[in-house]
């Protein structure tokens, strides 16, 4: 294991059926800085060429660019690509039976609160449900370390859940996950992230994405990841992040392989693109990711995507 | 001892016997309660002062008690007051119960309140510059996560921003309860989008009305100097001070509280906006009007946040505006209140303000339930309930009764950290039954009257020294909405008019003596299915001419059938509710008059209910005036603005066709030729007195198409209609991109018309149209271009690509 250099070349086309008259938007699409990843490079390529365009931290800490189109237009591509050094992982440490942590994110008068206390309080799309707290009893004995209860509900989850493509989409509830017992990374991240919350614990979101290696014989095809999501949890002043879809986990992040692109409470908070369009009547929209190896990357035209094909190696979204 | 056990003597020789009289009329509170009417917490006590003031001015007895209430209950029917209780277009409102006595707050009182309240207002704007600030409350364990950044409110597109002139809030609102001992705490605050603020002013006004005595002499706070210095202090806050303009951003009609938008909106002088009358470029915002985009510096906002941009907050809110957030983080824009207050709603937080208070205030909190507790233990009543309202009597024919209420205050911003509050409030009683007041569950509101020792302020919006917004006459903008619905505000008068004026011809022809006429019968037929006032599937009058009234009568009153009389009327009523602002209240109230008499059409009589009803012409008479009334308001009593004349293009529009179409069914059916058609055409076009007076003695085509066609000054002529059409246009703005004239490019033009040959009988023709030709196709073009100009307005003006507008995410 070592640090890799990682290409993301992350695409998103709309296509409307009457032009667009007016758009606005904002994307969540430049990754951020963390101690397991360096952005080296990062560009924005929007076509057509919005009228305004600005750029802000958000209240989460990641890049935020607000961009709007006044003129009609047919289509509209966003392009990212960065450049991100990656780091290796390492094994989670070990951590304080998980009562302790729950004791201290009590509320007690004039005390200073335990920090990131606010994680652990319920999100519009990772709430706090009782049938939640259900689940997640079995992974929380009594004395059980912190971060290996997280380890263990992960697994639970990784075993307990079918990954099925298409089987929910982005209004998909963490209840109806849990009913259903199927869905894709981002049901998987937010029932985690539910569970623990249900039980009084933090965690956030993470956005991102996941190198995947082609099928053996193969060769890589641009545009054939996805983005992904999983699941971060703090402890002793660092976080540790589980991916239930893939089953790993790591301090910093699961793995080299790795690139976290935004961090929230869920995913309405990192969403990668919104817009609020006037017109357009229907619309199709693709979306194709890659994650390249620099070595490899010199083969690519950055531009020439295609669309996603085939299932990837390694489940990602 | 209630009222009703002795009577009232017919004269009293003085105010100070009428206040005795009533003093032995008083019904004790419930035990536990504090008794407004006595100023105490004890079951048995006297009058108190004020109140007694009160009753001395009230020397008709529980009579002239029944008559106020009665003129009262009219009075607020009349101004349209009311809540709408669903979201429903068809049953949407419910009448505002107002009671007969105001609330009588003492000036001791008033210290006790307006202290409690600025120290409140202080405290909570304080709480959100830290909650998006610094978040000291929460690091110094003052506040649970759960109601600083953990609260669901909490709004993360404002984290780090600091509002304009620090103020976070504009308009708190405050809900007050009177504990038993006397003392006020507060049971809830409001400060997303609170309501009231319309609905008080308009109980002050009715109730000042009912007791203008007891008004004048008891020295009651004026309300308007506090409205003025809220307008003031957000202009002076606003970026772009003076010039600022300051719109009121309502969710709609379809809102609970939409009345006192529209209400407030009048008062203030401000313009009523929904979300999508907005738009946002480059983080500044605008308002869409006629004459294109105009800057927008400070929105009031009835909305609640979370609706506030569909693009950062909920995706699926029609309601607001997208880029909105944007705005605001940027400075640009003043919000009122700023988004992010939810947190201060949260019932839980009551519980943390007396630490922080302390905190951050370094003073006790006040207005909390915490020192009633405290004082009820020092003077050793502990055992009463502290959550026990205090009561307030109402007049329930013959008795005061005792009623618990709750009064909500409104801290207003003066800047630089100051607060206002409204001397007044809106009292809310709870509906029988209830034990807390709710508008929503059909409780009711008092006015609340805060005496003063002093002199009373008696500014008025009216009388307001000549500033920027007196001296400089502003142009009111015509939003592209309120212009659409002026437009069919117009068509809607126009055809309801048209409708009508139809009914009455066809129902006096069935039943007069030219009923036997084939042709008549027949442009009936045409020209009743032509208006949709009757299926197309109805047989037609040649065919039984008794089907044919009963299925008028019949559709007369229904008002779901599209083309009725009812639903042009209801079409016209929910066309003049959104732009309610914008209409006399002469004019709201004849269209509502209109509206009850076709529903009194429309109810089962006490007859077999297995035939139909036949219509009663007196009604029609009725329903006839009252149109007269409404067409006559629009013409002479509103200004004319472009508004104005988007209603009259409406109004045009529509008459150009329908006389059109109506002229080219005579000439097809024939009826044109026979005697009683001919008379029937010239009732129809409303020219029966004109043309007889022009033409005495005649009944030729030429005569009648002089009169009907192209007369330059009868009002029902085509070509006046078409000329008047044609200089309406004229006037309104260009838009981008489509110069004015453009619309108009293929209005016939009168000045071309030649009578004579459009009355010569075309010598190729068949028999269907009796050879005129020539002037069958002029009336089919006018019908046509009337048709697109309508459209070409629609497309150059109301923006309807605009208005739909979808979220997207991936």
């Amino acid at each position: 294991l070592s640090a890799m250099r990682l290409h993301l070349h992350h695409h998103t086309e709309y296509r409307y059926q009457t032009p667009v008259v007016m758009a606005q938007h904002m994307a969540h699409l430049q990754p951020v800085d963390r101690p397991s990843q360096q952005v080296v490079s990062h560009a924005l390529h929007i076509d057509p060429l919005p009228a305004w365009q600005q750029h802000r931290i958000d209240s989460f800490g990641n890049h935020c660019t607000h961009f709007a189109l006044q003129s009609p237009h047919p289509c509209l591509n966003v392009h990212a690509h960065s450049v991100v050094d990656t780091q290796p992982t390492m094994p989670l440490p070990d951590s304080e039976p998980w009562e302790h942590l729950w004791q201290r994110l009590q509320f007690q008068r004039h005390m200073a609160p335990e920090t990131h206390a606010e994680y652990a309080c319920a999100s519009p799309l990772a709430p706090s449900h009782p049938r939640l707290a259900d689940y997640a009893a079995g992974s929380f004995p009594e004395g059980r370390p912190w971060l290996a209860a997280c380890q263990d509900l992960m697994t639970r989850i990784h075993h307990d859940f079918r990954y099925v493509t298409g089987s929910s989409d982005i209004h998909t509830s963490v209840l109806q996950t849990l009913q259903q017992r199927q869905g894709v990374c981002q049901d998987f991240a937010h029932l985690m992230i539910g569970c623990l919350r249900s039980l009084g614990l933090p965690a956030r979101y993470v956005s991102g994405y996941l190198l995947t290696q082609p099928p053996p014989g193969q060769a890589r095809l641009l545009g054939a990841d996805a983005s992904h999501a999983w699941v971060t949890v703090p402890h002793q002043g660092q976080w540790h992040d589980f991916d239930p879809t893939n089953l790993r986990s790591g301090t910093h992040s699961p793995g080299e392989d790795y690139v976290t692109l935004a961090l929230g409470r869920d995913f309405g908070d990192v969403s990668p693109l919104r817009g609020v369009i006037q017109g357009g009547g229907q619309h199709s929209l693709s979306v194709a990711v890659s994650v390249v190896p620099e070595d490899e990357h010199l083969v690519f035209q950055p531009f020439a995507v295609t669309p996603p094909l085939g299932t990837p190696g390694s489940m990602a979204s | 001892v209630t009222a009703s056990t002795q009577t009232f003597p017919d004269t009293l020789d003085s105010p100070s016997h009428a206040a005795a009289w009533w003093s032995g009329r008083v019904l004790p509170s419930a035990t536990g309660h504090f008794n407004e009417l006595t100023h105490s917490g004890l079951e048995h006590a006297d009058l108190a002062p004020e109140w007694s003031s009160f009753f001395s001015h009230v020397t008709d007895g529980p009579a002239g008690l029944d008559l106020r209430q009665t003129q009262l209950q009219r009075q607020l029917r009349d101004n349209g007051v009311s809540y709408n209780v669903y979201a429903d277009a068809q049953t949407l409102q419910r009448p505002w119960s107002l009671e007969l006595f105001p609330l009588l707050l003492t000036p001791e009182d008033w210290t006790e309140i307006e202290t409690g309240i600025q120290q409140r207002a202080r405290l909570l704007n304080h709480i959100l510059t830290d909650l998006y600030g610094n978040r000291q409350l929460s690091q110094r364990g003052l506040l649970p996560m759960t109601l600083a950044q953990g609260h669901p409110g909490f709004m993360h597109a404002m984290d780090g921003v600091q509002p304009l002139g620090q103020t976070w809030l504009h308009i708190a609102a405050f809900d007050l309860g009177r504990n038993p001992d006397g003392h006020w705490n507060v049971l809830a605050q409001r400060t997303q989008a609170p309501s009231g603020l319309g609905y008080l002013l308009e109980n002050r006004i009715a109730i000042s009305r009912q007791f203008p005595q007891a008004f004048e002499n008891m020295r009651v706070q004026r309300l308007a100097a506090s409205y003025q210095s809220l307008i003031q202090s957000l202009i002076h806050l606003s970026p772009k001070g003076r010039d600022a303009r300051i719109a009121l951003l309502t969710p709609g009609p379809y809102n609970e509280t939409y009345f006192e938008h529209a209400y407030l909106a009048r008062y203030l002088g401000l313009s009523l906006v929904e979300g999508h009358d907005l738009t946002v470029r480059d983080q500044h915002v605008y308002l869409k009007t006629l004459q294109g985009l105009e800057p927008v510096d400070v929105l009031i906002k009835r909305l609640d946040d979370d609706w506030l941009d569909p693009l950062e907050l909920r995706a699926d809110s029609t309601l607001g505006v997208p880029g909105l957030m944007q705005a605001v983080r940027a400075g640009h824009v003043l919000l009122a209140n700023t988004p992010g207050s939810a947190p201060l709603e949260s019932p839980a937080l009551l519980d943390f303000l007396p630490d922080v208070a302390l905190e951050v205030l370094g003073e006790p909190l006040r207005l909390h339930p915490t020192q009633a507790i405290h004082r009820a233990q020092n003077h050793g009543i502990g055992n009463a309930n502290p959550h026990a309202l205090s009561q307030l009597p109402t007049w329930r024919g013959q008795t005061l009764s005792p009623a618990s209420l709750v009064l909500r205050v409104f801290a207003l911003a003066q800047g630089s950290g100051q607060w206002r509050v409204l001397p007044g409030g809106m009292v809310r009683l709870p509906a029988p039954g209830q034990n807390l007041p709710s508008m929503q569950g059909g409780g009711s509101s008092a006015d609340c009257w805060v005496l003063s020792h002093g002199p009373v302020d008696r500014t008025s919006l009216l009388q307001q020294a000549p500033t920027t917004l007196s001296l400089v006459r502003q142009k009111r903008p015509v939003t592209s909405r309120a212009a659409e619905n002026l437009f069919w505000l117009g068509r809607y008068t126009e055809r309801t008019d048209n409708a009508l004026r139809l009914l009455r011809l066809t129902l006096r022809s069935l039943q007069g003596e030219e009923s036997g006429s084939h042709s008549l019968l027949a442009w009936l037929s045409v020209c009743n299915k032509a208006q949709g006032l009757l299926p197309s599937t109805t047989p037609n009058a040649q065919q039984s001419t008794e089907a044919f009234q009963c299925a008028l009568w019949q559709q007369a009153s229904a008002q779901r059938h599209t083309g009725s009389l009812g639903h042009n009327l209801r079409s016209l009523q929910s066309a003049a509710h959104a732009v309610r602002e914008r209409l006399s209240g002469e004019q709201r109230k004849l269209i509502e008059r209109a509206d009850a008499l076709l529903n009194g059409l429309a109810a089962p009589t006490h007859h077999s209910h297995a035939s139909v009803q036949p219509v009663d012409p007196d009604t029609l008479d009725q329903l006839n005036d009252l149109l007269a009334a409404i067409t006559g308001h629009q013409t002479d009593h509103m200004l004319r603005d472009d508004g104005w004349r988007m209603l009259s293009i409406g109004r045009h529009i529509e008459r150009a066709a329908t006389l059109s179409a109506a002229m080219a069914a005579a000439v097809q059916t024939g009826s044109l030729f026979e005697d009683a058609g001919f008379e029937a055409l010239l009732a129809l076009f409303d020219s029966t007195l004109t043309f007889h007076a022009h033409y005495p003695q005649r009944r030729d085509l030429l005569a009648l198409l002089d009169v009907l066609l192209t007369h330059p000054d009868n009002p029902r002529s085509l070509a006046w209609v078409l000329s008047t059409l044609r200089s309406r246009v004229d006037k309104l703005p260009d838009t981008p991109g489509q110069p004015v004239l453009s619309l108009l490019r293929d209005l016939p033009d009168p000045r071309t018309w030649d009578l004579l040959a459009l009355s010569a009988v075309h010598p190729e023709s068949s028999a269907a149209h009796h050879g005129y030709l020539d002037l069958l196709q002029l009336l089919q073009s006018c019908e046509d271009s009337v048709y697109r100009l309508s459209d070409r307005l629609g497309h150059a003006y109301f923006s309807h690509a605009d208005s739909l507008s979808q979220s997207l995410l991936s």
